[in-house]
């Protein structure tokens, strides 16, 4: 064992005294930190907005058209009174300092709270009414000016509270006091806002699908129901327990059109509302690993063929350690490599979403539901996973390029062929599903990927996981042979 | 005198071809065994074989006492070796070099490869890059190399290629004290039969690979005529002049064909005895046209005779 560590060190001693390893180790941390800044885009382009300059451009559009349409028709007809609306409603803003994420300015958006009929902001509303209807204008003035969260609740719950259905009214009752108690401004700002609609919204479809049950009708789904019923509970769970975002979510797949090779990239764009940038990015990061996939095929497919070239090979095996022991000494040296690399990836993209996203959610549980309950688990046991399945690939991948560079004895075949694969694989895979091939799902590329396995997102219904398992470990098993045959049987 | 390495009928090919067929020799601690044999003989093969970096097909090697298939590290613990060019890490220097040797073979301080630096003469050089070493330095790097772990077998392959005279000489030296002083068992593979008969104690010469005699160097030295001379006199009675130097010298002389005498004294009595021979035919009254010193057989003739003649195609 001590003989076998000293062929390590040796063997880590010749890659660190090459040129080529820096470069590469340079190279990875390059793109990683370049990789993650991308990764955090969202934060960094919002960086650069500023409120103040946000409304401006609106205003002088409006003021614009306004000027354009008094000249031609008059100050007295309503499309032109509409128009000097828009110019009254955005020096409003600009008077006010309300930014785009004030709740006043937010009041619209579709949701499941009584205020999503109304068309306009409440802002909007009011400038209206000045111009058109007096009375309201005064009631909604009052609102705003004085951010009096209680009135505008109660102006906008005043219908459905009366609503005849007492289970919906019950539901309504119920967010209209929690918005109340606990002082929740109507905006996307408010994480809580936007979770009680979703509890809001989870309570009416179970409240519907309890009814299609009931009364035995088609269109009930005990998914659904379910599925309702979790969300309610966690939601509750979050609003009660003030997790603004649940890390878990970066982890669910998003749907299954979308490859899991993609959802990560996905996620950082198109991430739903309540995502945690820090953990999207801290997914995209499983990615990088593709960099690490090159530094190990670039050392585990030279290795042992550089030895070969450079006529060394003779005086490496002329001492007192077993042909196997060098060969595995050179494949646990390339393996370490990977597993340093991806330690250090890890490590720079830990570092990096903490400066773009702060710590807060580097130390939230990850939440979901299980059996009725929400149950805690750490969000870097789920990232975890996700590297270790990830690394599969990796370490297949240069397993072949090892193999190859001790059978072939070429360091630069080894490399470029592995290369060649690694890129291109998934996606030969990916075109032979579509077009309906299913015997690919028997090839290795199609079966490294194991989380996208477990989530079901390779587009193979009839892909299992302990298959998968299977034939990665025969590959495994056939190409060491191969590599040990070669380098261990063959004549030098 | 312990016997280090021993080869038993070893046969081994090479794709279709027979490389080496039956060869059986050994080598004793303290001596410097000298392998000779002309391009392409197999003595590079062989070399191979005995260092484990090619398998043999038949036969058995032990080295100190461990059967090389058996016991390889406890064999190649005992071994020392460069086969063919030495090649090295080019990136590293050096002393890098040697530290890489040192790990794989265990417990060697790091005053033994400031030990073997000095023996070798490379202390100005030895934390340079090999990629900026000349031949010769490489050549004396491997020799650094191969004694690093107090080898009892040291296996050198053509170790004088590439040295400048000083060098060959240092080398010769260093090889002579390994044997004579440290008891090693040195091998020593060449088709220089001159460097042979400065290092050596004992020759085996291969030819075609097959091992076709091994003799005590001094064997061979007299075998090429070393520290004699020899001298044809032809004169007009070659049969009359025989008879009468026979009898001057008490030993059986008879002319040659072409009607002239060959006569052959050890080195040192050569002008004494010739002025002798001259003396007696004239006394005999016989009419001596002329007297010539014929030119020694070279050690390269030798060589060429024991390895299967001249003008020989390499087999
Ligand atoms: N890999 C190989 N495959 C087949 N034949 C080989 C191989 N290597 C060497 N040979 C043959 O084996 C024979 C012996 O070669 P070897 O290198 O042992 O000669 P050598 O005595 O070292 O010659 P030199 O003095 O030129 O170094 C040659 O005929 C050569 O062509
Ligand atoms: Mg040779």
């Amino acid at each position: 064992m001590a003989k076998f560590c000293r062929l390590i060190g040796n063997e880590w001693k010749k890659q660190f005294s090459k040129v080529a390893t820096w470069i590469m180790l340079i190279f990875l941390t390059a793109v990683t930190l370049f990789s993650s800044l991308i990764g955090n885009a969202n934060q960094v382009l919002e960086s650069f907005y500023t409120p103040e300059n946000y409304w401006q451009d609106d205003l002088q559009r409006a003021k614009q058209n306004y000027e354009e349409l008094k000249s031609q028709y008059g100050p007295d007809e309503v499309w032109v009174k509409t128009a000097k609306v828009e110019v009254d409603y955005y020096s409003y803003l600009i008077d006010h300092a309300i930014s785009s994420d004030d709740w006043r300015y937010e009041t619209r958006w579709s949701s499941n709270l009584p205020d999503g009929e109304r068309s306009g902001n409440i802002i909007h509303e009011m400038i209206y009414a000045t111009v058109f209807e007096e009375e309201r204008a005064a009631k909604l003035s009052a609102m705003v000016e004085n951010k009096d969260l209680a009135a505008y609740y109660a102006w906008t719950f005043e219908d459905v509270l009366k609503d005849s259905d007492p289970e919906r009214r019950e539901i309504y009752e119920w967010a209209y006091r929690y918005l109340i108690d606990h002082s929740i401004e109507p905006t996307s700002s408010d994480w809580r806002y936007g979770t009680l609609n979703e509890v809001v919204g989870a309570k009416f479809t179970k409240l519907d699908q309890e009814r299609l049950q009931k009364e035995g009708l088609a269109g009930y789904s005990e998914v659904q129901y379910n599925r309702a019923k979790d969300q309610i509970t966690l939601g509750v769970y979050r609003l009660d327990h003030n997790q603004e975002r649940n890390p878990a979510d970066s982890f669910e797949p998003v749907s299954s059109d979308i490859p899991e090779a993609f959802r990560a990239i996905f996620t950082l764009f198109e991430g739903g509302d309540g995502e945690s940038p820090f953990w999207n990015s801290m997914l995209y990061s499983v990615t990088f690993l593709e960099y690490v996939a090159v530094l190990c095929i670039v050392i585990g497919g030279s290795i042992v063929s550089s030895e070969f070239s450079a006529g060394t090979i003779k005086f490496l095996l002329i001492n007192p350690a077993r042909r196997w022991k060098i060969l595995m000494s050179k494949y646990a040296t390339t393996l370490l490599f990977g597993v340093l690399a991806t330690t250090g990836v890890f490590l720079l993209s830990f570092l990096m979403s903490l400066a773009f996203n702060g710590t807060v959610d580097a130390f939230r549980p990850a939440l979901s539901v299980k059996g009725g309950e929400v149950v805690t688990t750490s969000p870097y046991w789920l990232l975890f996973v996700r590297y270790l399945s990830a690394s599969v690939k990796v370490l297949v991948m240069t397993t072949f390029a090892f193999a190859l560079s001790a059978l072939s004895r070429s360091s630069a075949l080894s490399i470029g062929i592995s290369l060649a694969i690694s890129f291109n694989a998934s996606i030969v895979v990916m075109i032979m599903q579509l077009a309906g091939l299913d015997f690919a799902r028997y090839f290795i590329f199609a079966n490294w990927d194991f989380a996208a396995i477990v989530n079901k997102s390779t587009g193979f219904v009839h892909h299992s996981l302990p298959l998968a398992i299977v034939i990665v470990a025969l590959h495994l098993v056939v190409l060491i042979w191969t590599a040990w045959d070669a380098f261990v049987r063959r004549e030098v | 005198m312990e016997e280090i390495l021993k080869i038993e009928h070893l046969t081994k090919s090479l794709g279709a071809k027979e490389i080496l067929h039956d060869i059986s020799f050994e080598t004793y601690s303290g001596e410097v065994f000298g392998f000779l044999g002309p391009n392409g003989a197999g003595k590079t093969t062989l070399i191979k074989v005995v260092v484990g970096l090619l398998t043999l097909d038949h036969g058995r090697i032990t080295i100190a006492g461990n059967d090389l298939a058996k016991q390889f590290e406890g064999a190649l613990s005992n071994l020392g070796a460069i086969v063919e060019n030495p090649e090295f890490y080019r990136y590293l220097s050096g002393y890098d070099n040697l530290v890489q040797y040192a790990n794989m073979r265990g417990g060697i301080p790091k005053e033994r490869i400031d030990e073997v630096v000095r023996m070798v003469g490379l202390e100005n050089r030895i934390k340079e890059k090999v990629g900026r070493y000349s031949l010769g330095m490489r050549q004396r790097l491997g020799v650094a190399q191969a004694i690093l772990h107090h080898p009892r077998l040291l296996v050198l392959d053509e170790p004088t290629n590439g040295l400048d005279p000083a060098g060959i000489k240092d080398l010769r030296d260093v090889l002579k004290d390994l044997a004579h002083k440290e008891g090693v068992a040195v091998m020593v593979s060449s088709h220089l039969m001159s460097e042979m008969e400065m290092m050596c104690d004992r020759v085996g010469v291969i030819a075609n690979g097959t091992l076709i005699s091994v003799h005590p160097i001094a064997e061979l030295v007299s075998a090429a005529g070393i520290g004699r001379e020899e001298f044809v006199i032809t004169l007009d009675d070659a049969k009359k002049g025989a008879e009468v130097l026979s009898e001057a010298f008490g030993i059986e002389i008879l002319p040659t064909e072409d009607g002239a005498i060959d006569l052959v004294f050890p080195k040192e009595e050569a002008l004494a005895s010739i002025a002798k021979a001259n003396e007696t035919l004239v006394r005999a009254g016989l009419s001596l046209y002329t007297v010539s010193k014929k030119e020694n057989k070279r050690l390269e003739d030798v060589f060429i005779e024991l390895t299967g003649g001249e003008g020989q195609q390499i087999g």
